[in-house]
């Protein structure tokens, strides 16, 4: 326990240690003595130090089994393999909050190690304390809230000695649990180990955006720097933004058993928002870089991403909406709604304080041009934000405010799609049109073949779907319906397709057209041309490549919801098959593991399936026999094992799906019931193209990444 | 004579029983109802693929159509009558389907492949339907706090709540009869539908995202005349300030435009 007293005591220190940072950053900035300010920057090393200690002793608790931690024995117990244990730290609300403080504080540190050199510019230095001010007040409120819900609280002995005779867990002399409650079992999964860390370095990232853009309306210095020096930190948050957001999908995917990956949960709907206003200060940023007007737009932006990561860790934490993944709400929300009003009223004053300095010194020129297509762009972004934040507190809405019993999850769609559309059309045209302006002449030269190129292939797609039986009705397809389309439908499928393929074309186009350049003017060969034109403007290809890494998972998401095969609830015993697409699916063996041991705190009941083409390609009737329904005849596919494990503690069965991933689809089994009888209770999908949606976040990833690199000067256009 | 009284009673009852319900006026409605949507639906289809089908291969190009035009014969039913009726009705309809679509077909089992015709229509409108009704009704299920429709629950809580869609199914009623039992079931309440019904308050879920729209047009549309009207005075491209990014993506943009145009002549 003494370890655990000691991680309490470095979070006070920690905690203490930012009003030290804090009076040092101001002092700095009052007397424009640089020893503050270099004695700030060395504060948020020991800070870093400080917070990682604080958290590894809360991870030496869960590691080394101190039950009698009130979270620790909530979210672990004996039998939990260690990196399951490790993960606890983030299991719950207490915990999450030291996990969150610690990411800050090591973003904090990135930021002060980046002063060693950024410093040098008299800009850099002139902002440096600001930044600190900012940093220190941010990660003062969540060492605060971490303080206030303690993750190091030890239960007092008659609440042990109650646990330990109502669970029947042993306790040693001094009356410490011997073992814990255990980890909620949706969480015993390897994506709980890697989205919440992706995700939460995607969400507090965005503090350093924030308070290089409060550091400037404070210190009035509105110029080109604090935007060059965000950009980079904007990206690698988004990064990991994006990731955490897709990450928790796939989790999502893999855990939950429904085939599916976004239900607009208003928890999955809160990660979304930050990550729109984000992405639009990642284009808008780049007008402001090169024709230097929006620049209170960006400031308004990046002031808003932030705003929104707390938001949605209000929203997650504070219970003020349902949902399944929110943990357990309390007297937090307060803190959250009590910080959020300050932020927002602090950056509201300064924004106005400082609205003369942030006019540009130049104008849009015409409508057809670059920064107008990344202005829509952004609007767009802002207004879906804005749509989501407001159709998740729709139920809260219409029922205290108009008395109406409504639920909306399935408004979502209906409403959102639209923008999308518009968005992923503007994500085609923007890097097409020019700077400035664009003439006729040069639209038609970089729309034609693209244009072409995308109508041939919505004929291609609606083709292909006559020849695999997959179209509708000319009704189906023509007719647009907000609700309730028909797969083949041209509204979304043909539209969303037709938009994603005019992404690739476009960049396709500006490849092709930046390397005939190259090959004619400079005499280079293709190879060269190549390299020499992605290489010397990375961040202007690697967004290109973020674009068709876009492209892909919208191809993704269309085709996987759009022609999913769905076999719900189908009874099937041993021996049987279940059709599904062109396969058969059939359960072959039966296996139990009634003893839960170590690494494994559950009774296993697991299943092998034997999946196989189907020999006759004709419909087979659910629970026809193998041997009957050619089931054992047909060409081996593959062999699953989907299970179902039960939790003795909790008294819980949870399944764990069974994924065969094929280039084209996958094999999707979930096998949630089974009875005395043999009967097995499947739910069985083949879902298209979900390969697409992984490619795409791949594609996105290197494609950002690749634009962050330091390789090249910002260097623009085709012949540089 | 006495011996043969107790037959030939008997056989006038079965005679008589069988004319009174023949004569039913439930039979009526029903053989008028198979009528009117054979009249309606099934004759026109089957004029229209007269000469067509051939093969069942070739009939397959129809499967889609065949879809509709059963899930059309489950609409028109619930329109003539009651819902225990309604499967009857469809059924009898479909037998009708089945028999002018063997007429059609060739081969030696003619009747065999239109049955098969019309039970994968059946099952591909029944997964439709399934899939449109379970993205339409939020699951119930206590931990979900009404948060996903039950297409994102697959809970074992859920089941039962998807085996009554399915019984309702089965029983004849429409998607929209479903939902409005599901409306009214002890468990559901109004909150049971994913897509709020459009009146009253909820009408302002609808119309606040394109309210959105709207100002966002409106800003658009603002910020355009703003730098359309006032932007070339005050546009100076090598004022201070301005950055030398503008002024180099000037001359850049222009020789870019100068080297494609090169290329094009």
């Amino acid at each position: 326990m003494e370890v655990l007293q000691f991680g309490r005591a470095l979070l006070f220190l920690g905690t203490c240690l930012t009003v030290v940072i804090f009076l040092l950053a101001l002092l700095g900035i009052i007397t424009r003595d640089r020893r503050f300010v270099l004695s700030a920057r060395t504060g948020f090393y020991g800070l870093l130090v400080i917070i990682a200690g604080s958290a590894g002793c809360l991870i030496y608790g869960f590691v080394s089994g101190q039950y009698s931690n009130e979270y620790i024995y909530n979210y672990s117990e004996k039998l939990l393999p260690t990196g399951f244990k490790v993960a606890g730290l983030w299991a719950g609300l207490d915990g999450s909050l030291l996990f969150w403080t610690l990411v800050l504080s090591a973003w904090s540190a990135a930021a002060a190690l980046q002063h060693r050199w950024s410093a040098r510019h008299p800009t850099g230095r002139r902002l440096e304390p600001y930044v600190y001010l900012v940093l220190a007040v941010v990660t003062f409120f969540f060492c605060l809230i971490t303080w206030n819900e303690n993750p190091f609280s030890v239960m007092p002995l008659d609440q042990r000695l109650r646990l330990a005779g109502t669970h029947s867990i042993g306790t040693d002399t001094s009356g410490n649990l011997l073992d814990g409650a255990g980890l909620n079992q949706q969480l015993v999964n390897y994506w709980f180990v890697i989205h919440p860390p992706t995700l939460y370095m995607g969400f507090v990232g965005f503090t350093i955006p924030f308070a290089f853009a409060m550091a400037a309306l404070l210190a009035g210095e509105l110029g080109d720097y604090w935007i060059r020096i965000i950009r980079r930190w904007t990206m690698v948050t988004w990064i990991f933004l994006t990731s955490g957001v897709i990450l928790g999908g796939l989790w999502a995917y893999r855990q939950l058993g429904w085939g599916g990956y976004w239900a607009w949960d208003p928890v999955e709907n809160a990660s979304f928002l930050p990550w729109c206003t984000g992405t639009a200060f990642l284009h808008s940023v780049m007008i402001q870089e090169r024709r230097d007007i929006l620049k209170g737009w960006n400031v308004f932006l990046i002031l808003l991403t932030f705003f929104l990561t707390i938001v949605a860790t209000w929203m997650t934490r504070s219970g003020v909406v349902d949902s399944v993944h929110a943990f357990a709400g309390g007297d937090i929300g307060i803190w959250f709604q009590g910080f959020l009003f300050f932020i927002a009223a602090v950056a509201v004053f300064l924004f106005f304080f400082r609205f003369r300095s942030l006019r540009g010194t130049q104008r849009l020129e015409s409508v057809l041009s670059r920064e107008a297509a990344f202005f829509i762009n952004n609007l767009i972004l802002v207004l879906i934000a804005a749509i989501i934040f407001f159709l998740s507190f729709y139920d809260k809405i219409s029922h205290d405010w108009f008395g109406v019993d409504a639920k909306n999850p399935g408004m979502f769609n209906v409403v959102v799609t639209p923008f999308f559309a518009v968005l992923l059309f503007l994500t085609a045209v923007g890097p097409s049109l020019g700077w400035v302006k664009t003439s006729p002449s040069s639209l038609r030269r970089n729309f034609f073949a693209p244009l072409l190129a995308t109508a041939l292939f919505t004929v291609g797609v609606y083709v292909f779907l006559y020849w695999r039986g997959l179209m509708g009705t000319w009704e189906e397809v023509l007719v647009p319906r907000l609700h309730n389309q028909h797969p083949s439908a041209f509204y979304p499928t043909g539209l969303f397709l037709a938009l994603a393929f005019f992404i690739f074309a476009t960049v396709f186009s500006e490849f092709f057209r930046g390397m005939k350049s190259r090959v004619k003017f400079r005499k280079e060969d293709v190879g060269t041309a190549f390299f020499n034109l992605v290489g010397r403007n990375n961040r202007r290809y690697g967004g290109y490549l973020v674009h068709v890494g876009i492209a892909i998972l919208t191809m993704g998401i269309i085709v996987s919801s759009m022609f999913k095969i769905k076999k719900e609830q189908v009874s099937v015993r041993v021996g049987e098959s279940v059709e599904i697409g062109p396969y058969l699916v059939t359960p072959v063996k039966q296996d139990f593991n009634a003893v839960p041991q170590v690494g494994q705190p559950y009774k296993l009941d697991e299943v092998l399936f034997r999946v196989t083409r189907n020999p006759t390609g004709l419909p087979v009737a659910h629970g026809v026999a193998a041997h009957e329904g050619a089931g054992g005849s047909g060409e081996f596919v593959a062999e699953l094992k989907a299970e179902r494990r039960f939790y003795p503690k909790s008294g819980t069965w949870i399944s764990e799906v069974s994924i065969h991933r094929r280039l084209l689809e996958d094999i999707y089994i979930y096998y949630p019931d089974g009875d005395q009888e043999g009967n097995l209770y499947l739910t069985v999908f083949l879902n298209p193209l979900m390969i697409f949606i992984y490619l795409g976040w791949f594609t996105m990833l290197g494609g950002a990444i690749f634009a962050v690199l330091p390789i090249s000067g910002n260097k623009v256009g085709l012949s540089e | 004579m006495k011996a043969l009284f107790f037959p030939f009673s008997l056989l006038v009852w079965v005679f008589l029983a069988r004319a009174t319900v023949a004569q039913a006026p439930g039979d009526s409605v029903m053989a008028s109802g198979v009528e009117v949507i054979s009249g309606e639906l099934v004759d026109p289809f089957l004029a229209k693929v007269k000469g067509r089908l051939g093969l069942l291969e070739s009939a397959k190009a129809y499967k889609e159509v065949l879809r509709v035009l059963v899930g059309d014969v489950d609409i028109r039913a619930a329109a003539l009558a009651a819902p225990a009726s309604r499967p009857t009705m469809a059924r009898k309809v479909r037998e009708k389907l089945i028999a002018g679509l063997a007429g059609e077909l060739a081969g030696t089992d003619a009747k065999a492949s239109a049955e098969r015709l019309v039970e994968i229509a059946l099952e591909r409108n029944r997964e439709m339907r399934t899939s449109h009704l379970h993205s339409s009704i939020i699951c119930w299920c206590p931990k979900e706090n009404w948060t996903l429709t039950l297409t994102g629950c697959a809970r074992e809580c859920a089941n039962g709540q998807k085996g009554l869609v399915r019984q309702w199914m089965d029983d004849g009623y429409t998607d929209e009869e479903i939902i409005a039992k599901m409306v009214a079931h002890p468990l559901g309440g109004p909150k049971v539908r994913a897509l709020p019904v459009a009146e009253g308050a909820n009408l302002i879920g609808y119309a606040f995202p394109f309210a959105l729209l709207v100002l966002a047009v409106f800003l658009v549309g603002w910020f355009l005349r703003l730098i359309t009207r006032g932007g070339k005075e005050r546009a100076s491209p090598g004022s201070p300030g301005s950055g030398t990014q503008g002024v180099r993506d000037q001359a850049l943009g222009d020789q870019i435009e100068k080297e494609l145009e090169e290329m094009e002549n």
